[in-house]
């Protein structure tokens, strides 16, 4: 009985230390980083639970030298707690981007507020953004987030990495892409990828060589290549084999017939030069890419680190562009759809 | 004048109750009937002794024996005077003739007789129950049980009620360790008045929190539960039978063997002690475990509510009770206006005054459905004990200190002693 | 007497001290550190008939290991969950909690460690088919075995496993002794791999708890994420029961011990949480202490010698 007591009357003097009430809290769905002035300006994206209210969130201002003062200096404006583990996106003004962004990694990696997934964006002009009103039950966070997703799953020209994904290529020294954000006639959209070189922006990447890097990472289920005929290819691998001079990347996969033009019926002969044809077509398109990247001087497919992962004694930081590309591709279309001859063309 | 009946007459002289009758038998001594009327039926009594008397007398003009004349299947030779009480308080009848005393069994019908059971309805299934004579109890459960193995040790409790125990069990499968110390139990208590089952709850179970003693209405569950192994107590003027020594499994689980139902049996027991806790847990500690969007919506109808979200809890749970302690005692014929109050105390009024927020009512309501299905009371308040304590719990420590509570209720629960075995 | 606790000894001493040490001692070549230690742990147990059952060794064995469990579980939570909670507050629930389960009998703690081990294993299981679905074998490639790291990580293998089943464990029932280490260690080799495969080897030694932050990456859609406080339910089983046999073990002092040594835990697991110079400390050389346990509980007892 004694046991009972001491143990009822410990639990009434403590009181509650890490009980956070749930109005209380801000729920925050997007930070804007601005660097204006020498001093960094944090703009956190609220979520409105009020009911009576008109658009889906408001945005709360803080300003610092660097960027936990100015997240700090948010609770100036601020009547409840900020609360980060829902946060989506994190939108970096080209001002910043050109500063650098190596200073984030450490602030959100050791503090235990933040999840690691949400994703970085690039915006040219933040104070449109600042002044877009989102309906009732959408934030631009959640808006942002979803595009990027169905982007990379579905189309495939366009990426952008997550915090996670960045500190995974910072530690092996690895370039990546962060895409772009804009307001287009009155609506969010993503359209261009830009690499990034040492946390620092430095520039804007073809659309096809973000469909390579997105192969490259398999986050695409499906992608579409055009020509005179379209196709949709589906389960698709990549293999990359790498030897000493060489590195040959493989593209295997089954694909389906989405517009045939031709003003024939798809026999089996037909078949066969069509799918010769594809496949020449990917070859030369990927093979275009790496030129491109060759060119520009900047590894943006982390072939250096691929290389690193074999031969870890004689890597260099200079390793990847001696070696010669080759690109195989072996799709096989065994799909047409629902026609049995095509319609198109003439 | 019979020395016997006059010691009677003196003692139970203040019954208004208690009637002598004197018969003729041609002789000089008479034959007196003694008996309580409130326990008696007349009808027996005409039957088996006053028409066999009367004929005999008008056959032939003497009685000499008067034993061979007395109908009925029971009939005792009472030898002591003090035996005569007893006798006579258990509803049997006393012929005293010259020196001799006889008892005859001549109860009236006081009981209700077998009828439904009215606290375990089955839908498939026997749907006879246990009344308050023990004979006829222990009657119903002969019927199921046609062994000679089955055995019944009666015991007379108390100095003032000497209620009749039977304690039943079956002797090639009882336990006999469990069966010594039962028997030395119900024997050190020997003097200690027993009106209601309750009594013999207190003196036999081996926890103070957790149920350890089954009761049941029915004879079929009796059955059951002796073919198992277990000792089965009835008690005169009781409608219960007490099963000794169940376990956990008997009171979550007493009616199937349909594995769907065990599993969501045991799906509802755990959604009746966690779902408070683990909402407060959630809601306070624990937010980004919750889905984005059902978070906004939580925010949302919490916005105008004053309290901090326990104290909402409690105050759901705490009504929640009233209602159901004030559901099972209030009877039924007054009408269903005191639900009608509850639902629109509960559903409209309080949400939307602003007192509590929807999904609290959803929780609670939750956690009570699922409760219902355990029929026993007792369990019912053990796992109202630890709904609350782990709700306190989650309160002030999230979820580090519920799992250490979870843990630490596994291990107090298989620790819980019973005469034999286990409890878990 | 089944030895279903040896599996709950096995994996204490590795969530937040041995599992990153060995990571960081070996780097990508832990596996081949792990299963030796293993095969070595196995041989080792295979040839131990008797250990030394003084009372002051298995009280001082007991003690340690209890407080290295409690010391570890209040850091994890103070540091990743409830981080405005006072120390002690932390400290005092799962000494609390393993009192009440020390003063148990035999039979209930079997029935006890039944249920346990079945919910635990399949959380552990979900687990880990949940998060191997995001697992790259890409990242176990820059395969650079050294000599040096690979035997030191052997070592603190074999060290962590060990000490608390010799210290702790029945050693009357040497099958199912054995059969559940071989399950104990057996998980913890599937995580540091899944650890390494998910996280890649560099991002896993940077953290203090990469155990822990592996779970963050359980993900089902959109839905069923942030879900680590739920998955981490077979470590909080670990230390509460490894704490509680620890407790059962001591044995000098009688009755005043009872109360004496709880609080004695309570106060040295809130100095050493609070003071990070301790927690470093503890972090680099804690194998160091274990040894020194393991050879105490091994040395066999002094014999008497008669006077004739």
């Amino acid at each position: 009985m004694k046991k009972i007591i001491l143990i009822i009357i410990i639990f009434f003097l403590t009181g509650c230390y890490d009980y956070n009430e749930l109005n209380d809290l801000e729920i925050v769905s997007s930070m804007i980083v601005d660097y204006k002035d020498d001093e960094y300006e944090v703009n956190l994206e609220v979520i409105n639970t009020n009911e009576n209210g008109e658009n889906g969130s408001f945005f709360l201002k803080g300003t610092g030298k660097n960027i936990e003062s100015a997240i700090n200096n948010v609770y100036f404006e601020s009547a409840q707690t900020p609360f980060f583990s829902q946060m989506k996106a994190l939108i970096i003004s080209d001002s910043a981007a050109e500063k650098g962004i190596e200073d984030f990694y450490d602030y959100f990696l050791r503090s235990a507020d933040y999840r690691k997934d949400f994703y970085f964006f690039v915006c040219e002009k933040v104070d449109d953004l600042l002044e877009y009103k989102t309906e009732k039950g959408t934030s631009i966070g959640d808006l942002a987030k979803n595009n990027a997703e169905r982007n990379h799953e579905k189309n495939g020209r366009y990426k952008t990495n997550n915090f996670r994904e960045i500190v995974f290529h910072y530690l092996r020294n690895n370039n990546y892409l962060i895409g772009n954000i804009g307001l287009d006639k009155d609506e969010l959209s993503l359209d261009d990828s830009y690499l990034f070189v040492d946390g620092k922006k430095d520039m804007k990447v073809e659309r096809d060589a973000a469909l390579l890097s997105n192969l490259l990472d398999k986050s695409n289920t499906s992608f579409q290549i055009f020509l005179d005929n379209s196709f949709e290819i589906h389960e698709y691998k990549i293999k990359t084999d790498i030897k000493e001079d060489k590195i040959t990347l493989t593209l295997t996969g089954s694909g389906r017939i989405s517009n045939s033009s031709d003003n024939n019926s798809l026999d089996e002969k037909d078949l066969e030069k069509i799918n010769k044809a594809l496949n020449e077509k990917i070859e030369k398109l990927f093979k275009d890419v790496i030129d491109y990247s060759l060119s520009m001087d900047k590894d943006m497919f982390h072939f250096n680190y691929y290389y690193y992962q074999h031969y870890p004694k004689k890597v260099e930081n200079d390793s990847w562009k001696n070696v010669e590309y080759e690109v195989k591709s072996d799709v096989k279309i065994n799909e047409k759809g629902l026609l049995l001859r095509s319609l198109g063309g003439n | 004048m019979n020395t016997k009946i006059e010691f009677l007459k003196l003692s139970l002289k203040d019954n208004p109750d208690f009637i002598t009758r004197e018969l003729e038998t041609g002789t000089k001594s008479k034959i007196y009937l003694a008996f309580f009327e409130s326990l008696v039926n007349s009808e027996t009594i005409d039957k088996y002794v006053v028409k066999n008397v009367t004929s005999h007398l008008n056959i032939h003009n003497k009685i000499k024996d008067l034993k061979p004349l007395i109908g009925g299947p029971k009939l005792t030779t009472i030898k002591k005077d003090e035996e005569m009480f007893y006798y006579i308080e258990n509803g049997f009848t006393l012929i005293i003739y010259k020196k001799e005393c006889y008892a005859i069994e001549t109860k009236a019908e006081l009981d209700r007789g077998i009828t439904m059971s009215q606290t375990e309805p089955n839908m498939y299934g026997p749907k006879d129950s246990f009344c308050e004579n023990y004979q006829k109890n222990i009657g119903v459960i002969k019927r199921r049980i046609k062994n000679k193995n089955l055995r019944i040790e009666a015991v007379d409790r108390g100095i003032y009620t000497k209620t009749k125990l039977g304690v039943i069990y079956i002797e090639d499968k009882v336990n006999k360790d469990a069966l010594k110390k039962v028997k030395k139990i119900l024997n050190k208590f020997k003097d200690y008045e027993v009106t209601d089952s309750h009594d013999l709850v207190q003196e036999l179970r081996t926890n103070k929190i957790f149920p350890t003693i089954l009761k049941t209405e029915k004879p079929s569950m009796a059955a059951k539960f002796l073919l198992k192994g277990y000792i089965v107590i009835s008690i005169d003027n009781t409608p219960f039978a007490l099963v000794i020594d169940a376990k956990m499994e008997d009171f979550v689980n007493p009616f199937t063997t349909d594995d769907f139902v065990k599993i969501l049996r045991f799906v509802c027991l755990v959604l009746n002690i966690l779902t408070p806790a683990l909402y407060i847990a959630l809601i306070n500690f624990n937010q980004e475990a919750i889905p984005s969007s059902l978070l906004i919506n939580f925010s949302t109808q919490r916005h105008n509510v004053p309290f901090p979200a326990i104290v909402e809890a409690f105050l759901m749970m705490i009504i929640c009770e009233l209602l159901r302690e004030s559901d099972i005692r209030f009877p039924s014929n007054y009408g269903s206006s005191t639900s009608i109050l509850g639902a629109l105390i509960l559903g409209e009024a309080a949400v939307s005054a602003g007192f509590v927020s929807p999904i609290m009512i959803i929780i609670v309501a939750i956690s009570f459905v699922s409760g219902l299905i355990f029929t026993d009371i007792r369990f019912s308040n053990a796992l109202r004990v630890m709904r609350y304590s782990f709700l306190l719990i989650s309160a002030f420590l999230g979820l580090y200190g519920l799992s250490i509570a979870l843990i630490t209720t596994i291990s107090i629960i298989s620790n819980i002693k019973l005469h034999e075995g286990n409890y878990l | 007497m089944e030895n279903r606790q040896v599996f709950f000894f096995t994996r204490t001493l590795f969530w937040g001290f041995g599992l990153s040490l060995i990571l960081n001692l070996s780097g990508t070549s832990f596996w081949i550190s792990e299963i030796i230690g293993t095969i070595l742990g196995l041989i080792i147990l295979l040839f131990v008939k008797k250990t030394n059952s003084s009372k002051i060794v298995r009280s001082i064995s007991g003690f340690t290991i209890a407080l290295f469990s409690i010391v570890i579980l209040v850091n994890m939570g103070g540091t990743l969950y409830l981080r405005n909670t006072p120390n002690w507050l932390l400290a005092l629930i799962p000494i609390i909690g393993g009192l009440i389960i020390s003063t148990s009998r035999k039979e209930s703690l079997k029935r006890t460690l039944l249920i346990l081990f079945t919910f635990a294993f399949i959380i552990y299981l979900a687990g880990s088919a949940i998060l191997s679905v995001n697992a790259k074998t890409d990242n176990l490639l820059p395969f650079t075995p050294e000599l040096e790291g690979i035997i030191k990580a052997t070592v603190v293998f074999i060290v962590t496993s060990l000490t608390p089943v010799l210290a702790l464990g029945d050693m009357e029932d040497k099958k199912t002794l054995i059969q559940y280490y071989l399950i104990g260690t057996c998980t913890i080799i599937l995580t540091t791999l899944l650890a390494v495969l998910v996280m890649g080897c560099k991002e896993a030694v940077l953290y203090r708890y990469p155990e822990y932050i592996l779970l963050k990456r359980i993900k089902i859609y959109d839905f069923f994420t942030n879900v680590d406080n739920l998955f981490v339910i077979p470590m909080v089983i670990d230390f509460i029961i490894t704490a509680a046999y620890g407790f059962r073990n001591i044995e000098i002092f009688g009755k005043p011990g009872k109360v004496l040594f709880p609080l004695l835990m309570l106060i040295i697991s809130v100095i050493a949480t609070s003071s990070s110079t301790i927690m470093t400390f503890l972090y680099w050389n804690f194998p160091y202490i274990l040894i020194f346990l393991l050879l105490l509980t091994l040395f066999p007892k002094k014999k008497k010698y008669k006077n004739s």
